[in-house]
């Protein structure tokens, strides 16, 4: 009872978490940003499996975890008004070409941010060579280029 | 939510949820803020809002805290004075057995000599061969969450009843 108990907790905490810190955060960004995500995975791993270093313990979170995470993409799938809480929805932030400087603040995503995955995914050289930039739900920044 | 148009870009995107979106944001940044403030100050055990003094009858003087953690190290600091030992130089410090149903004891520095169940309290009884007063420590880890009342006394004296809360 407990294990289960414990993984509903955690996956609940985390997921409320991250979805608070917003698209950009932590997603593997910089070398740091993947340090931190091992640095998390390990203390929640103690509370996870608390001091129970069974094979059932582990068995029983996992499948916890993992059930969980198919429920809720059940539910969104059914729900569709729940989907943007649970997955948040992907932001234009440069359209036609011009900058939308108002959303890319208050997603803190700055010019260089663009031009670095402008640079990495298009090879392109400067932002008027970008038609479309979008900020999608994992944090990444797509880029569509002018044609 | 259906696909919309953006220039000629197809994209989910919702606007009106995205600025609730980053409402929410800020205010789940402020309560994170808050939180670890007040981790910092102690409100989720070990800090300065837990650590509590509590005297007794006969100048039992107990260090505890207010907040402690489901099956994390917690203390109990007992000092007790000189002249609460008997002619024999030992002294008894009764916990309610209550309380030790839901704790685990770890380990009590300097060891009793002596522990009896008497009824709805487990006396624990030091011997004291230094004058001045003595400390006793109890070393545990909660193993039930939820506020928890615990009842000392020393001796044969007046109860105290303390109270803590146990985080999970």
């Amino acid at each position: 009872m407990d294990s289960v108990l414990r993984a509903v907790a955690i996956y609940a905490v985390l997921l409320v978490v991250f979805r608070i810190a917003g698209k950009r955060a932590l997603s593997q960004i910089t070398t740091f940003d993947f340090v931190l995500i091992l640095v998390i995975g390990e203390a929640t791993q103690q509370a996870l499996l608390g001091s129970d270093f069974s094979l059932t313990n582990a068995a029983l979170v996992i499948v916890t975890l993992v059930g969980l995470d198919i429920g809720l993409s059940l539910l969104t799938s059914k729900l569709p008004g729940l989907k943007p809480w649970v997955e948040d929805v992907p932001l234009v932030i440069v359209e036609d070409g011009r900058m939308l400087k108002d959303r890319m603040a208050k997603s803190r995503v700055d010019e260089a941010d663009i031009l670095e995955e402008a640079r990495r995914l298009q090879g392109l050289e400067r932002l008027e060579q970008i038609k479309y930039a979008v900020l999608e739900r994992n944090g990444g920044i797509s880029i569509i280029p002018k044609p | 939510m259906p696909l919309q148009r953006v220039g000629e870009l197809e994209i989910d995107h919702d606007l009106a949820f995205q600025r609730r979106e980053w409402i929410m944001e800020r205010i789940g940044w402020t309560a994170m803020l808050v939180i670890a403030v007040a981790g910092l100050l102690g409100l989720f055990g070990t800090g300065l809002l837990s650590a509590a003094e509590a005297q007794g009858e006969g100048n039992l003087l107990l260090r505890y805290g207010r907040f402690e953690r489901f099956n994390a190290p917690a203390e109990l600091a007992f000092t007790v004075p000189a002249e609460a030992a008997s002619p024999d130089g030992t002294f008894g410090i009764s916990i309610s057995r209550d309380y030790l149903a839901a704790v685990q004891v770890e380990a009590i520095t300097p060891e009793p000599a002596d522990v009896a169940a008497d009824g709805d309290w487990l006396t624990y009884t030091f011997a004291s061969s230094t004058p001045g007063s003595i400390t006793v420590v109890f070393h545990l880890e909660h193993d039930a969450i939820g506020p928890r009342q615990l009842l000392v006394r020393l001796g044969d004296g007046e109860p105290m009843a303390i109270g803590q809360f146990v985080y999970p």
